[in-house]
């Protein structure tokens, strides 16, 4: 067992990473929220929305910490009321170290994401879009809301199948056919009661790199860590290779020696990246972690400048 | 109803020279009669003299050459109006301002941008920002950008919101205090083909963050008493007397709200608001409608329940049937899940709710219907008077249906005149634009309607809208599917009876008879007499409402709004 990278917890201070976690009605965002929840050692706003037909899914969630915000529906002919950005400030004002935008059954995540985007206090982390197993190919036939669900997958960084145990093979067969379809390239987490590894997840730095690497875990089938430990890299080499990495690997985070500047915190999901300049690193080197789904990715050499010849 | 005693005794005989009643049982009449605000009496000059021989009263006859007719009951508007003209209209069409003064018609965008400039240069504060509505791009051939905007203030604030209120334009003080230059992922934040950002903001993350910078004056509030009241004038210029106020949260302080201002001695609307159930857990919002019914008083009156499915056909987000949008647009969007809404619905209904439901694509329609039928089904109601909202492409199948169950339309009639032409060419193609909005099947198949404004979508004024359903005539010209047009004697039952069914007062307001309220609109003409195509021009005068007199603010010799070119002959399409 590889022991964990000292980083700090809170790397880019002020800058609150956002998840976006969207899906039609019945495919598990709310479990997945719990889970998040439950799995946290930071401090975790989240927005869930407070309306439907028994109001099980804030009852869920519903805590005593104040950081349970709920969006009640707002108009779409008039988009300015009420919602999400009202809710983000006031939990930005709780000063989180992460928040989760759980979306409505109809919304669309990447939109929401875009909130993320444009607030200079936040930042987008990942857009997560979840998918019933069971019910993804009636929904997408359903002429009242089939083209609802399918938008749902556009932007997504990752989207999960879930409910998979129930779903029998022929659905299965389906659902996986269409999510081929409907998001193309897209890394597909198959999953039962939304068990993801957190630390796919989980917005703060700590969480995955302090996770135990190499640990067996459930999903070692679907989700591949990386890890990289080499030395100064120029960064004209760098910042090609990391707009080249493949968006399946999702999350790539730790310290990086860029040649003749020091140190930098990187962070990088879903094709998203920063390098934060940073002082406090204890030692010297290139040294970073990731997870993802491709088997044999050769984080090391396309970093070094080798794009061509990695990850084939 | 309440009545002081102190003036239970004083009746007031008004005199007009045509009182058109609506009440089938005596049509018209020339005097009418008012005690505590209510109709005692309706007749003729020898009815009179009997009422002075029987009654303490005094004759008015202020309006003895002026037609007087129920006063007009709006059964879908938003009290909204009332603040947005807090801000500067930059509407393409005119429109009039609630203390009377006309705005709008600005005819390119250079004209648009001239009118900014001019406003301002009123602003004493640099940093105030300047905000207007009403603007809508789908009438210049150029695009508005933040270049017209900086040209009216590179330092202050600027932000247009748009007709459709799904878009937004914004100079550039805007896009950098809103960190929303060089956003490249954000799809909210349109460009030009170089990649520049035009200043234009569609989706809720862009159009929030602009909010946000202008701050105070585009912050989302709830209903206050000076919002009602402006409303109540721009009422009065349009003889309504009864209205909707048909999308709010109602807690407790919009609830006060109405309470208080419907009390003051000199409100001149009996308002009808609805719940906005979306805004609430179903559980609560049940709870609340159910209080609700408990509160009112003789100008407030509770218990609607508004339900939102899809969005707006103009703004390519109504939910449509194959082959759906002319232009291919994707099919729009729900507020909510389907499955959701259904059981919203069928809640609401156990619990004995009158449910108006937004639906403007026929898809949307076809689905409440189906709810309703099983809602009504399952526990059947008598006198329910759901109503479909907007309901503009409901097709003939779809109105036998809700003939079938007992449901009512009221029909977005000003569409015709304000995006017929759209609808034609882009949303809907020819035909289906041609039976939109189809007051004339609704008629056909026994359906109870009503058309209505939706103000501050299209400008509240009844006359006009029942113009639109009679003529059915688009912006430029075109007699948009004439098979559907009304004829004037059911358009004016439509704004006045027809409304006030809908909202279930049509046993106190809509007609000129014994026991109901005196609300009357006070006009120069009689609206059945005059040409069809001059419906528009009927004038307002003002109102009565209870009896009193309340004075439109529009001077006498301004000319109609919106400004209507009526060709020689219009083209029947």
């Amino acid at each position: 067992m590889t022991p964990p990278l000292n980083v700090a917890a809170r790397p880019a201070p002020g800058l609150i990473p956002v998840t976006v976690i969207g899906g039609f009605l019945g495919s598990g965002k709310t479990t997945l929220v719990n889970r998040i929840l439950g799995a946290a050692t930071t401090r975790i706003a989240v927005l869930v929305n407070d309306f439907g037909d028994i109001n099980v899914d804030a009852a869920l969630i519903r805590s005593d910490d104040g950081l349970t915000l709920e969006l009640s529906g707002g108009c779409i002919c008039c988009s300015m009321a009420e919602g999400i950005g009202p809710a983000l400030v006031a939990a930005m004002e709780k000063g989180p170290d992460e928040i989760l935008i759980e979306a409505s059954g109809v919304g669309e995540p990447r939109r929401v994401a875009e909130f993320a985007l444009l607030e200079r206090g936040l930042k987008l982390d990942m857009v997560v879009t979840m998918a019933n197993a069971v019910e993804l190919a009636a929904q997408l036939d359903d002429p009242l809301i089939g083209d609802t669900v399918a938008r749902q997958f556009d932007g997504a960084d990752l989207v999960v199948l879930n409910h998979v145990d129930a779903a029998g093979d022929a659905r299965l067969t389906e659902a996986r056919a269409a999510l081929r379809r409907l998001a193309p390239g897209k890394t597909v987490a198959e999953t039962t009661r939304a068990a993801l590894p957190m630390e796919l997840l989980a917005g703060s730095t700590l969480s995955l790199l302090s996770a135990p690497q190499g640990d067996p875990m459930a999903h070692d089938h679907v989700f591949h860590r990386y890890r990289v430990d080499t030395g100064p890299l120029p960064r004209p080499a760098l910042e090609a290779a990391l707009a080249a990495l493949p968006a399946d690997l999702l999350r790539l985070k730790g310290w990086v020696e860029i040649a003749g500047e020091g140190p930098a915190l990187l962070q990088w999901v879903a094709g998203r990246w920063e390098l934060t300049p940073g002082s406090d690193a204890q030692e010297t080197g290139t040294h970073l972690v990731g997870i993802g789904t491709q088997p044999d990715l050769d984080l090391t050499e396309m970093l070094s400048g080798n794009p061509l010849k990695a990850g084939q | 109803m309440t009545s002081s005693p102190a003036t239970s005794s004083a009746v007031t005989i008004f005199k007009a020279a045509r009182i058109r009643t609506m009440n089938p049982n005596r049509p018209l009449a020339t005097h009418v009669a008012v005690r505590d605000g209510r109709i005692l009496a309706v007749g003729d000059a020898s009815d009179c003299a009997a009422w002075q021989a029987t009654w303490d009263c005094t004759l008015d006859e202020r309006f003895a050459e002026r037609i007087l007719m129920p006063g007009f009951v709006e059964a879908h508007g938003h009290t909204m109006e009332g603040s947005l003209w807090n801000n500067l209209f930059l509407g393409y069409f005119k429109r009039t301002a609630p203390d009377g003064h006309v705005e709008g018609g600005l005819k390119s965008i250079e004209a648009v941008v001239e009118r900014l400039k001019e406003e301002e240069a009123k602003l004493t504060d640099p940093d105030q920002a300047l905000v207007a509505w009403g603007f809508d791009p789908i009438y210049y051939s150029e695009r508005m950008t933040r270049k017209h905007l900086d040209a009216v203030s590179a330092t202050r604030p600027i932000v247009i919101m748009h007709a459709s209120l799904h878009l937004l334009n914004v100079n550039t003080p805007v896009m950098e205090r809103g960190n929303m230059l060089g956003q490249s992922n954000v799809e909210g934040i349109l460009r030009d083909a170089e990649g520049v950002e035009t200043g234009e903001l569609q989706e809720m993350a862009a159009m929030n963050m602009a909010a946000r910078v202008v701050g105070e004056a585009m912050a989302v509030r709830d209903v206050d008493a000076d919002t009602l009241r402006t409303y109540g004038r721009a009422s009065v210029n349009a003889g309504v007397t009864t209205t909707t106020d048909l999308h709010q949260r109602l807690n407790d302080d919009s609830l006060a709200a109405f309470l208080a201002v419907t009390k003051e001695a000199d409100f001149p609307i009996r308002i009808v608001p609805a719940l906005g159930a979306i805004q609430w857990a179903l559980d609560e919002g049940i709870a609340r409608a159910t209080e609700l019914k408990t509160q009112g008083n003789d100008r407030l009156y509770m218990g609607l329940v508004k339900i939102m499915t899809d969005g707006s056909i103009q703004g390519f987000t109504g939910r449509l049937k194959w082959p759906g949008y002319h232009n291919g647009a994707p099919n729009g969007l729900w507020n909510v899940p389907p499955a959701q809404l259904k059981a919203m619905i069928l809640a609401y209904h156990e619990a004995g709710m009158q449910m108006h439901c937004h639906v403007n694509g026929d898809q949307a329609s076809e689905f409440v219907i189906d709810v309703m039928e099983e809602a009504l089904t399952k526990a059947p109601r008598p006198d329910h008077r759901h109503v479909l909202q907007h309901c503009q492409m409901a097709d003939r199948a779809q109105f036998r249906r809700m003939k079938a169950l007992g449901l009512s339309a009221n029909l977005f009639a000003n569409h015709i005149f304000y995006w017929g032409e759209q609808h034609y060419a882009l949303t809907m193609g020819p035909d289906k634009a041609r039976r939109m909005d189809a007051c004339g099947t609704a008629l056909a198949e026994g359906v109870q309607f009503s058309v209505h404004c939706d103000v501050p979508v299209t400008p509240l004024n009844p006359l006009f809208t029942a113009w639109c359903a009679v003529n059915r005539l688009t912006s430029e010209g075109r007699i948009m599917g004439p098979e559907e047009c009304l004829p004037v004697e059911e358009a004016l039952k439509a704004i006045t009876i027809g409304a006030a069914y809908q909202l279930k007062l049509d046993h106190l307001v809509g007609s000129i008879e014994v026991g109901k309220f005196a609300d009357f609109a006070v006009l120069d003409s009689d609206p059945a007499e005059v040409e069809p195509m001059k419906l528009r021009e009927v004038r307002v005068l003002g109102t009565i409402s209870a009896g009193q007199w309340y004075e439109s603010a529009i001077p006498a010799d301004q000319a109609p709004v919106p400004d209507v070119t009526i060709p020689d002959a219009p083209v029947p399409a």
